[in-house]
């Protein structure tokens, strides 16, 4: 099925009126603040789903790497969840992917991820204190 | 009574509550509630008094808190506990239950002036020469927080962390941890390297517990007064002085990490001066890795209890969505390793 409008262009749309129309009418401070916070989500997450299918291939794909012996669904959202699971049981057990090197830099991919997503501003350089 | 009151009710059963405790007659000529963390109710109380209008802040539990804050019963007796130890925070009085909501214990504290929010006292330049001070003053502060020790004050907490301050702190975080509902490989690989690479343990004291800048009012003479005491706890000094480094309250001043005030050697010099104790930079990078995993694990809980129905402030679902900003820094600062 064709989703029209597109997911993004209504969640695009949410954060205006949120923003544009709703937030000037709200008098209490704290419940402004609030409605703030809705319409930032809104439009996040409207760039979330975006990126997020190949994010998670991606994802899915290290992980798979780092733990080739886990076997791993064709949903992608089951596999993430098996995989990310199944790697934080290595980590508690105290067994971890031989790789070290890979796994900092998959876990930092990720999270590379997540930010340009969740927090576009964060500065990802390894010496922010120069 | 005036006619405008936020919560008339209260407003009233405040008065009576302060002429009784005063044992003089007062009115409440104002009183509404201040915007102020998630976490407890706070009101603004304007009281007419025969020696004229003061103000004060009431102080309740709230109706629902996070995990490690303590009541405000407890909190009442930390704030005693630490002014007695000489440190600038707002005087308390007339601890009380029931008065706000059955059940809820609550106390006054005088209104302190000052500018408490992050990004002011970092960054207004009408607070530059403030800023030049705090660092000596924090210090100080903190040196004081410091000085009260767990056999001085035997019942100060209901709980103790067991196994000390590291171990306890490591047992802490696994439990959150634990209850996370989704994986997060990223946290549990910071907290193998904190159980893998713990410092040399320090001496056991008070700690203030949440010691970050907009936790602390300034002035232009600098600091005013430490506030809220919510999170307090027996720990080590390195606990507060690696939290208040933490990135995610520098305001931009990312080459200051002290509270976006100074570099983590001044600080850690400042508070050497101020306290006789040198805190190890190895302990404070580990502390401020540990803070950084606490604070992420923290948000994701706060967010997953939202969803979950058991949170209502729409605020939690957003913090949980930058807990990869600290999970970033925990590997960050673990791969720099300093």
């Amino acid at each position: 099925m064709q989703e029209r409008p597109e997911p993004r262009a209504v969640l695009e749309a949410l954060a205006r009126f949120l923003l544009e129309e709703l937030m000037p009418a709200v008098t209490d401070k704290r419940l402004a603040f609030r409605v703030l916070i809705a319409a930032h989500l809104a439009s996040t997450l409207a760039a979330e789903l975006e990126v997020r299918p190949q994010h998670a291939e991606e994802e899915r794909l290290r992980l798979s790497a780092l733990l080739p012996d886990v076997p791993v669904s064709s949903d992608v959202r089951v596999a993430l969840r098996d995989l990310n699971a199944a790697l934080v049981d290595r980590l508690v057990q105290g067994n971890p992917p031989d790789d070290d090197v890979a796994l900092r830099a998959h876990l930092r991919l990720t999270l590379a991820d997540a930010l340009r997503v969740f927090s576009p501003r964060f500065d990802t350089s390894p010496d922010i204190e120069g | 009574m005036p006619a405008s009151f936020h919560d008339p009710a209260l407003a009233g059963r405040v008065e009576a509550f302060l002429k009784a405790a005063r044992g003089e007659d007062v009115q409440v000529l104002a009183m509404a509630p201040l915007a102020g963390g998630a976490c407890q109710d706070m009101h603004r109380v304007e009281l007419a008094t025969a020696q004229g209008p003061i103000k004060l802040v009431l102080r309740s539990d709230a109706r629902r808190s996070l995990p490690a804050s303590i009541g405000r019963r407890e909190e009442y007796a930390v704030v005693e506990a630490a002014r007695g130890a000489g440190v600038p925070t707002p005087a308390v009085h007339h601890l009380t239950e029931g008065l706000v909501r059955p059940g809820a214990w609550a106390y006054f504290m005088d209104w302190v002036d000052g500018e408490a929010i992050g990004r002011k006292v970092v960054k207004a330049p009408e607070l530059a020469a403030a800023r030049q001070r705090l660092p000596q003053q924090l210090t100080q502060a903190l040196a004081r927080v410091h000085t009260v020790r767990p056999v001085a004050h035997p019942a100060l907490f209901v709980r103790r962390l067991s196994g000390g301050p590291i171990q306890g702190g490591l047992a802490f975080v696994r439990g959150m941890l634990d209850t996370l509902r989704e994986p997060h490989p990223e946290l549990e690989y910071a907290f193998r390297w904190l159980a893998a690479n713990t410092p040399p343990p320090g001496g056991e004291c008070l700690l203030h517990g949440d010691f970050r800048t907009g936790n602390f009012l300034v002035t232009a003479e600098g600091l005013a007064a430490v506030l809220d005491w919510e999170f307090a706890r027996w720990g080590t000094p390195a606990e507060d002085i690696g939290w208040l480094c933490i990135r995610d309250w520098r305001f931009g001043q990312n080459a200051l990490p002290a509270g976006g005030l100074a570099t983590r050697e001044a600080f850690l010099d400042a508070y050497a001066l101020a306290s006789g104790t040198q805190v190890p930079m190895r302990a404070l990078h580990w502390w401020e890795v540990m803070g950084n995993v606490r604070w992420a694990a923290g948000s994701i809980h706060q967010g997953e209890r939202y969803l979950s129905g058991e949170e209502s402030d729409l605020e939690y679902v957003a913090i949980a969505r930058r807990a990869p900003e600290m999970a970033w820094e925990a590997l960050r600062l673990l791969e720099r390793g300093r």
